[in-house]
């Protein structure tokens, strides 16, 4: 069976003021086509930096990645966007919702840039089928930070992408919101056949998933 | 409420602020640089042309008492207040043992000249005992002479000790060709009363520093006495230098107005970046008032220094002018003058003061929990009555301010209208484009995101399209006026002036002296005219001695007699105020009038004027009226006729001269084989009012194309205000799959639509002010210097295009992670 993702390898390092600073080590992994994979690890151990490298934000420092059957480590930044843009979602700790966008406008967004039909109808089911239906219209500013933070999930699966990488997803929730977050991110990736990366600390989510991924001072400790 | 703590917590902060406040620094600078060094070439040219101007005069003042010396008493008494030099100026034949020459001599005293410095070479060796005489160049060139050569004028021996190279105050004394100095003292041993009607009694006063008593106070019983002070020189001139440094200050007051720009542009980033810092501040229990204190401070401290910085550079660069610009226009020797720092660092207070009160308002809005939640929501900067109401109350103090300090009150305050209109103007038009956008219906992404950001920025988009709209209303107001002046002032360059005339040519020499003058340089410009002479008895037969008074300004017109002459054409550079050219049907005497002289003499087209022509009373009817320019030098008359009659009477001609460049003109043989000919040589005063109108030229030229650049990089900046936000917005865009051209071509497109209607409005807005400006303030022609004001506009949507290119490439090109971590 073809691998969505695969990772050889890969390590990221920053230099610090001539000093060398290991965030990841020796990451290998390999990612199906509708699997889902938890990472989990302490804070700061490296989880949101593999995440970044994943979804192409940031350069691998060494080893091999690819994605479908494009070299990530090798393909130009254009080329990566121009994937990312269709096939990949995003979900970050800090939400990165459009400020100025209303809610609505943010989960429309990577529907029109892909040119999707009827971006607003879709949207607003997403929408309501995360309990916004009646905040489309407001600002990011005017949501708590949980209905942001399903805003953003909203967004990132708004466009129908092969994978869906989600840093903490239910970080911000109650643990109500947060199984109806994470019973919409499960479905969406059984339902449509996607990949799904979830970080999280919670073990117990953890174990939902089919293959759970500890990362220990930058380095794979446990991959069952 | 502020102890010893606290100042050292703001100082502390101060200079860990030293990376956000690097940032605008330079736009505060800037801002501070235009004023300050407008300020500093304002005086230093001021200074210069004012030195200039005395020069050609000789002093500050020059009174003339014509035949015969002011009396003692009156003498005393200008001699108490000022320093006076006496001179004598006089009409008269030099001889040396075979030749004579017709001159103009100046006798001067002991202490000539008072100001500028007389060259003479060799260096000065006249001896006391003797009667020594100075001769320019020429007259020893015609007459052979060598120094301790004998020349005699009436029947007096005189040494010939030198040759004129330069002397000081020539205004005036140059209109008769060749001259020469002798001492006052050589006078006794002249007859004075047959040295015949041209005999003048001058004397050159300079102001005592000390004592600033108005010399013409002083002398107001005097009716017969002229003074002339410096500032009224010759006409042209004199308009030239006062209206630029009318325009000098005009443009001071315009860069104020970019400073003022620029420092609010900065201030509002300022506070914008430190949002974070004073929300957590006020977390942490700092009070409202305390915060707006740390910020004030830190405001000012950097004012103060960026101002005093600024003003160091702005005279560095001045006093080195010269040396790049190879000219003495500018003052070497400018000084920090303590006054000036402390008016510029008050006057960039009263702007600061003006914005100060809606923008510390802001930071009332700063606290930590909206701050979380707003994240990276735009700044909301409307102002509210109250901010409009102390904004406007203190506009009014700087206007009034700047409008009283001001030599030109009136207009100054019409500028500052200009400039509110302005405000206003743009601030209506960013809201009718916020309007007109959203019309804007369309399915195109690009386009939709540009509504959006258009919509979602406004109010950083007002602010934009203020800066932009008043500050290139100003920089095209700016350039169209120094270009309107900078072409009256290349008109009133002599470049066409001749170097000599020639009189007294006649009928039978006419062709010879033609073949001449090819024969000496082939390619010389020459323009001969046949002139004759007569004298005006009778205006609409009345005596003119009864109906002209001798202080009528143009009394000269009837004062003897007038040389006149008839061409078929206008002269080139005269052209007809009121009136029709030629009547050639007529075979009557018709007369063309020097406007300005029927003007005093209140004359109407059809008057009558008795013209006494080689003694025969004709009476001619005035048909037209000339705007003659004088002070171009070449060939003009104050009276034509027609040449229907002109050919009927008796005439010689009358010729100007200008050789080619660079080539040397023997001029002896000429006039050895025209002896009837007198010429005089007009090169020396044509040359010192161009060098004069030249200083002027560059130095507008210079002062408005720096205020121009300044202005351009200062609305420039605007634009800096609003990408911070931008920035984050546009990584988000990124990371959901636009590509970085993609999302600058946004970027650009977006600029274009806000800058291009707001340039082309202003130009339209500064094209009409300046016509205004330059037509009914200035009186000058104006001109419209289409082709270079296209060239600025492309040149600044280049630069600005280049500027958003290069600092958003860099952002988006980078690696996205890092740049997210440290948005
Ligand atoms: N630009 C950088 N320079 C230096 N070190 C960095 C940089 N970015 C991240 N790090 C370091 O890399 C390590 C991993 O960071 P990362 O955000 O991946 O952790 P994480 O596992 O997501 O933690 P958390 O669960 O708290 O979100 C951290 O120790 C952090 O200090
Ligand atoms: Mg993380």
């Amino acid at each position: 069976m073809g691998y969505l993702f695969s990772l050889k390898n890969i390590s990221l390092h920053y230099m610090l003021k001539q000093e060398k600073i290991n965030i990841l080590n020796n990451i290998s992994l390999k990612i199906k086509k509708n699997e889902r994979v938890s990472i989990i690890g302490e804070s700061g151990s490296g989880k949101t930096s593999l995440l970044m490298i994943m979804a192409g934000l940031q350069r691998a420092s060494g080893g091999l990645m690819t994605f479908e059957n494009y070299n990530f480590t090798k393909i130009s930044e254009e080329q990566i966007i121009e994937i990312r843009k269709s096939k990949i979602g995003m979900i970050f700790q800090d939400f990165y919702l459009l400020p100025n966008y209303s809610a609505l406008e943010n989960v429309m967004f990577p529907l029109e840039i892909n040119k999707l039909i009827n971006p607003k109808k879709k949207a607003i089911a997403i929408l309501e089928e995360l309990g916004l239906g009646k905040k489309i219209n407001n600002l990011p500013s005017e949501l708590s930070g949980g209905e942001q933070q399903r805003v953003a999930i909203a967004r990132s699966i708004s466009f129908n992408p092969e994978i869906i990488l989600a840093d903490e997803p239910t970080g911000n929730l109650d643990a109500k919101n947060s199984s109806i977050v994470i019973k919409i991110l499960f479905d969406y990736s059984k339902r449509y056949q996607k990949s799904l990366v979830l970080v999280t600390h919670d073990e117990n989510l953890a174990k939902k998933s089919d293959k759970i991924i500890k990362i220990k001072d930058g380095e794979i400790e446990d991959n069952d | 409420m502020i102890d010893k703590t606290f100042i050292f917590i703001c100082l502390k902060d101060f200079f860990r602020n030293k990376k956000k406040l690097s940032k605008i620094f330079f736009t505060f600078f800037l801002s501070l640089f235009v004023f300050s060094s407008v300020l500093v070439l304002e005086s230093s040219i001021k200074q210069e042309l004012n030195k200039s101007s005395v020069m050609l005069l000789g002093g500050d003042f020059e009174i003339t008492s014509g035949k015969n010396p002011i009396q003692k008493v009156i003498l005393e008494k200008i001699k108490k207040n000022f320093q006076i030099s006496e001179i004598i100026e006089f009409n008269t034949i030099i001889r040396n043992e075979s030749e004579s020459l017709p001159i103009r001599v100046k006798a001067f005293d002991e202490n000539y000249p008072l100001v500028g410095e007389l060259k003479i070479t060799p260096e000065k060796v006249m001896k006391n005992n003797e009667n020594n005489i100075y001769v320019n160049k020429n007259t020893g060139f015609i007459l052979d002479l060598k120094i301790n050569q004998k020349v005699k004028i009436q029947d007096t021996f005189f040494v010939v000790s030198g040759f004129i190279e330069d002397l000081p105050d020539l205004n005036n004394f140059f209109s008769y060709g060749d001259f020469a100095l002798i001492q006052k003292k050589s006078m006794n041993s002249l007859d004075l009363n047959n040295l015949g009607s041209f005999l003048q009694h001058k004397y050159k006063v300079v102001k005592n520093q000390k004592n600033d008593q108005s010399l013409k106070n002083l002398l107001k019983e005097e009716k017969n006495l002229k003074i002339r002070s410096s500032n009224d020189l010759n006409e042209q001139l004199s308009k030239n230098s006062n209206n630029f440094i009318f325009f000098l200050s005009i443009v001071s007051i315009c860069s104020l107005l970019i400073s003022g720009i620029g420092l609010y542009n900065s201030l509002l980033s300022f506070i914008n970046s430190n949002r974070l810092q004073i929300s957590i501040y006020k977390s942490l229990g700092i009070s409202k008032f305390r915060v707006k204190v740390l910020m004030i401070f830190q405001i000012i401290l950097m004012l103060v220094f960026s101002s005093l910085f600024s003003y160091l550079l702005s005279i560095l660069t001045v006093n080195n002018l010269n040396k790049i610009f190879d000219t003495d226009l500018f003052s070497s020797k400018y000084k920090f003058s303590f006054f000036q720092y402390f008016a510029i660092l008050s006057l960039s207070l009263i702007i600061l003061m003006t914005f100060l009160f809606p923008i510390t308002k802001l930071l009332d809005k700063f606290n930590i929990s909206d701050l979380l939640k707003k994240n990276r929501q735009n700044l909301e900067f409307s102002f509210d009555k109250h901010s409009i109401l102390i904004c406007s109350f203190f506009l009014t103090i700087f206007i009034s301010i700047t409008s009283i300090i001001s030599s030109k009150t009136y207009e100054t305050f019409l500028i500052f209208i200009f400039f509110i209109i302005c405000l206003v103007l743009f601030f209506y038009f960013s809201k009718f484009q916020n309007y007109l956008i959203y019309f804007l219906n369309t399915n195109n992404i690009t386009l939709r995101i540009i509504k959006k950001n258009i919509k979602n920025f406004s109010n950083f988009n007002s602010i934009i399209s203020i800066s932009m709209g008043v500050g290139f209303s100003i920089v095209f107001f700016i350039f169209i006026s120094s270009s309107s002046i900078n072409s009256q002032i290349n008109k009133s360059m002599l470049n066409f002036a001749p170097d000599y005339f020639f009189v007294g040519i006649q009928k039978e020499d006419y062709k010879k002296f033609k073949y001449a003058i090819n024969e000496l340089d082939e390619n010389a410009k020459n323009k001969i005219v046949k002139i004759s002479s007569a004298r005006v008895t009778k205006i609409n037969d009345l005596a003119v001695e009864k109906i002209i008074s001798k202080q009528n300004d143009s009394f000269w017109f009837i004062n003897g007699e007038r040389r006149i002459s008839w061409q078929e054409k206008i002269p080139e550079n005269n052209y007809l105020t009121k009136g029709k050219w030629w009547d050639k049907e007529s075979k009557n005497l018709q007369l063309s009038i020097d406007d300005k002289v029927a003007h005093n003499f209140k004359l109407n087209l059809g008057d009558k004027l008795t013209l006494n022509i080689a003694g025969r009373n004709v009476v001619g009817e005035i048909i037209n009226f000339r705007k003659v320019d004088y002070t171009d030098m070449t060939i003009n008359f104050a009276i034509l006729i027609n040449p229907q009659y002109g050919n009927k009477i008796p005439f010689e001609h009358l010729a100007s001269i200008k050789f080619s460049e660079n080539k040397k003109i023997n001029l002896k043989g000429l006039i050895d084989s025209f002896p009837n000919i007198t010429y005089f040589d007009l090169r020396i005063i044509v040359k010192k009012t161009n060098d004069f109108l030249n200083k002027v030229f560059l130095g507008g030229g210079l002062i408005s194309s720096f205020v121009i650049f300044i202005g351009l990089l200062v609305v420039c900046s605007s634009f800096k205000l609003i990408e911070s936000f931008k920035n984050y917005q546009n990584m988000i865009f990124k990371i959901l799959g636009l590509k970085p051209k993609h999302i600058i071509r946004i970027l650009l497109i977006e600029v274009f639509l806000i800058s291009i209607p707001i340039i082309v409005s202003s130009l339209l807005l500064s094209t009409v002010v300046s016509y205004v400006f330059i037509n009914y303030i200035i009186g000058f022609e104006w001109h419209y210097p289409a082709t270079t004001i296209l060239l600025i506009s492309l040149t600044f949507l280049i630069s600005l295009t280049t500027v958003i290119f290069i600092s958003n490439f860099k952002n988006l090109t980078k690696n996205t992670y890092s740049q997210l971590r440290r948005l």
